[in-house]
């Protein structure tokens, strides 16, 4: 609300502030003209063209300050406070001026005149308000200071109206002639004590200054004192008004144009860090454009800071495509220099770790990475996903990023709430956790972060998830391919927002699954005699009497017969007793057998626990029969009788692949 | 697919075995041997007609020598080649004792 206010009086400050200061300067002009300026003398006329020409320059600088972006806060109020009455000072010494020695305008000589002697003592009051707003000076330090210069500054002005009826600083006589009288000079006590004063804590506060600033304030405090003993002591010309705003002229120009500039420079680093943040994405789209078996969008909308966003993909092989989206905690440069890390280490863990299929451990193995050095104690939120396009299967770890949203089949996208982990950074040998689905043709997913949901609009009122769901589900706007959904989904906040600042980056992946064609491996192909199992050892006779009818058919001899027997046992065995030991119903398993060239090739299939049975520790064969442990070596004698035996963990399955010439 | 013969000579027991040593008739065998374990000092396995072998089998085997390398020992005989072979491949050979 405050905001709204204040963005609204900003509108309306330059235009109110305008109207005012130009009806000020033609009521002025027309004070000229009507009151013969071409009557006096010279030197009036140029003090009086001075004022006039002082006023234009107090309007400029004020529309200059409300325009300045940079400044803002009571400070600014200070100084437009300084070039306001100075302004009135200008206005009413130049009507002061004009209606000397006209006998029918005394009584308004004589109070334009107390005016511009009140503006003094006001002008040394609100200068000092300046400093001190300018410096931050912490309010118990200068509070009693303030009180006595508030004080004296009512005094200052009531003595002013007091004169009008004793004068001791100045009168108007019967014919309408101003003149000085004794206590003139003690008129200017006030505002010298003020700005002395103003000056001893300038120099006691000179550390926050730079040395130029610090000489400049001098000058400022000095030219309008000067301005007014000159005056003291030339009647004609009244210069103090015209000084004053010189020296706010000047002011602004040095102090907050300095000002300005500094924060100008840090603001371009930080946008160049931003663009070279944003640079970092992929960004160009289609990203694939001989693959039509998926389309994929993502945008990131930063907010005004830098922040820690990121979306990635990237094809791992052929089958298998990465997704990632990512929230680093923080903001500004810091959270920057971490997204650029965490990006990196998250494609480079999947590039390696990515066809093994697991999520879990590719994020776990992040985290530990991230753990080592993390003396900020940042973390990143990150959902990592690897989908095989030719099957349609998803795996996918969640590292406490938001949940991601579905659409799957005929139903309407919804938010699929599954294990969370903990973000990534944040506990060191955390087991991620992963979950597995199968999308079929038309499946879609979208990503995104607490940007979306957290949009606020002018009244605080989040955009929510609510929202969210219901833009994708719009009825009207089924089939949107996914550049669509992306950009309905920044429309609908757009709308929400209605021009609130952003805070937060909206950042969104949506991903369509069209459907892989069967992709034809070397596994799958009709070549090989498939027999499916129930994965139990009550079924090892009939695999291996499938097995063994295929290479007598190829005349093998008795002794590799028995051996790759022996082989499909220990493989059929080691599957029925671990690869569904979670599972209370157990399991599948495939067994592909294809003789050729007298090379017997047996491809074992199951999808239970990832297990690389090659993995595990080789027995030590030479130890004696008492400290002989039994564990690994069925395993051991197949890689010992097998030509080849290769283990993979592909699409969810273990394939492991024995090969034996006879 | 096993056939077990068992003999009993005193203190030591022969078991003629006929047929496939694996996963599933390696728990026949064991339930076969489960009874002599602790009755004889002795235990001969006879290989003669035993024709494949798997880590099932060999497992029975150095359960059992090593029950019986503390009494009169274990010994395998009459062993085929091809399964000697296993023996060789796993170091059975050297641990068990082989006639």
């Amino acid at each position: 609300m405050d905001k709204a206010q204040d963005s609204r009086s900003f509108k309306f400050r330059p235009i109110r502030g305008s109207l005012l200061f130009i009806a000020g300067i033609v009521l002025a002009i027309c004070g000229m003209v009507g009151l013969h300026v071409e009557n006096q003398e010279p030197i009036r006329i140029i003090n009086i063209t001075l004022e006039l020409g002082a006023m234009f320059l107090g309007y400029i600088l004020y529309v200059c300050c409300i325009m300045d972006k940079q400044w803002r806060g009571p400070n600014l109020s200070y100084f437009l406070l300084l070039i306001v009455v100075d302004m009135l000072g200008l206005y009413t010494d130049m009507i002061a001026w004009l209606v000397d020695g006209r006998a029918d305008l005394r009584e308004v000589n004589l109070w334009v005149n107390t005016v511009y002697y009140c503006t003094t003592p006001m002008l040394a009051y609100i200068f000092w308000r300046y400093v001190i707003t300018f410096l931050n000076v912490e309010k118990e330090r200068s509070h009693k200071y303030d009180v006595a210069f508030r004080l004296g500054v009512l005094v200052a002005i009531a003595i002013r109206i007091l004169n009008v009826q004793f004068g001791y600083y100045f009168t108007v006589n019967e014919d309408g002639v101003y003149s000085r009288e004794a206590f003139f000079p003690l008129s200017y006590i006030y505002s010298v004590v003020v700005v002395i004063l103003t000056l001893i804590l300038v120099v006691i506060a000179r550390k926050r200054f730079k040395r130029h600033q610090i000489i400049c304030i001098f000058i400022y405090s000095a030219a309008p004192v000067i301005a007014g003993v000159v005056s003291a002591f030339t009647y004609g010309l009244s210069p103090f008004g015209y000084v004053a705003m010189m020296t706010f002229l000047l002011m602004y120009c040095i102090l907050n144009v300095d000002q300005g500039k500094e924060k100008s420079v840090a603001e371009s680093e930080l946008h160049m860090a931003r663009i070279i943040q944003e640079n970092m994405l992929p960004r160009v789209f289609p990203p694939f454009p001989n693959r039509h078996d998926f389309d994929i969008y993502a945008s990131m909308t930063p907010a005004k800071e830098v922040g820690g966003d990121f979306y990635d993909f990237y094809l791992i092989d052929d089958d298998h495509i990465a997704l990632v989206i990512a929230d680093v905690s923080g903001k500004g440069i810091p959270a920057a220099l971490y997204m650029m890390v965490s990006k990196s280490l998250v494609k480079s863990q999947t590039l390696v770790l990515g066809k093994k299929g697991s999520t879990a451990r590719i994020l776990g193995n992040l985290n530990d990475q991230f753990c080592e050095n993390n003396d900020l104690n940042m973390f990143v939120t990150v959902w990592l996903g690897i989908l095989t396009l030719s099957t349609g299967e998803l795996v996918y770890s969640n590292a406490g990023h938001e949940y991601p949203i579905f659409k799957r089949g005929d139903k309407p996208f919804s938010v699929v709430k599954g294990k969370n982990s903990p973000p990534i950074g944040c506990i060191e040998g955390v087991r991620y956790k992963e979950e597995r689905i199968t999308l079929s043709p038309g499946d879609v997913i979208f990503l995104y972060t607490d940007g979306v949901a957290e949009a606020t609009n002018r009244d605080q009122v989040l955009f929510g998830m609510d929202r969210v769901l219901e833009t994708l589900n719009d009825p009207e706007k089924k089939d949107r391919d996914v550049t669509q959904i992306d950009s309905d989904m920044m429309h609908a906040i757009d709308q929400f927002v209605k021009g609130a600042p952003q805070f937060d980056d909206i950042t969104m992946l949506s991903f369509k699954y069209n459907g892989g064609e069967a992709v034809k491996t070397e596994d799958a192909a009709h070549k090989y005699d498939e027999i499916t199992v129930h994965a139990d050892v009550k079924a090892l006779s009939d695999v291996q009497k499938f097995v063994e009818e295929r290479l007598e058919a190829a005349s093998c001899p008795m002794k590799p017969m028995m051996q790759i027997s022996v082989a499909v046992e220990e493989i059929f065995v080691n599957i029925a007793h671990y690869a569904y030991k979670d599972k209370e119903e157990g399991g599948d398993a495939t067994i592909r057998v294809r003789v050729e060239d007298k090379t017997a090739e047996i491809v074992f299939v199951d999808s239970g626990v990832a297990f690389d049975p090659l993995a595990a520790e080789t027995p030590d064969v030479t130890l004696s029969g008492e400290e002989r442990e039994i564990g690994g070596l069925g395993i051991f004698m197949t890689q010992k009788t097998m030509d080849d035996v290769k283990y993979e963990y592909k699409d969810g399955k273990n394939i492991l692949k024995l090969k034996k010439k006879f | 697919m096993l056939n077990i013969k068992k003999t009993i000579e005193g203190s030591k027991a022969t078991f003629a075995l006929e047929g496939r040593l694996d996963t599933n008739t390696a728990v026949e065998l064991e339930a076969a041997l489960q009874p002599v374990t602790d009755t004889v000092d002795e235990l001969v396995f006879d290989f003669e007609d035993v024709d494949y072998i798997s880590s099932a089998g060999l497992r029975v085997l150095l359960a059992n020598y090593k029950a019986f390398s503390k009494k009169g020992g274990m010994k395998v005989i009459h062993v085929k080649d091809m399964i000697m072979e296993i023996f060789d491949v796993t170091g059975f050979s050297d641990i068990l004792t082989i006639e």
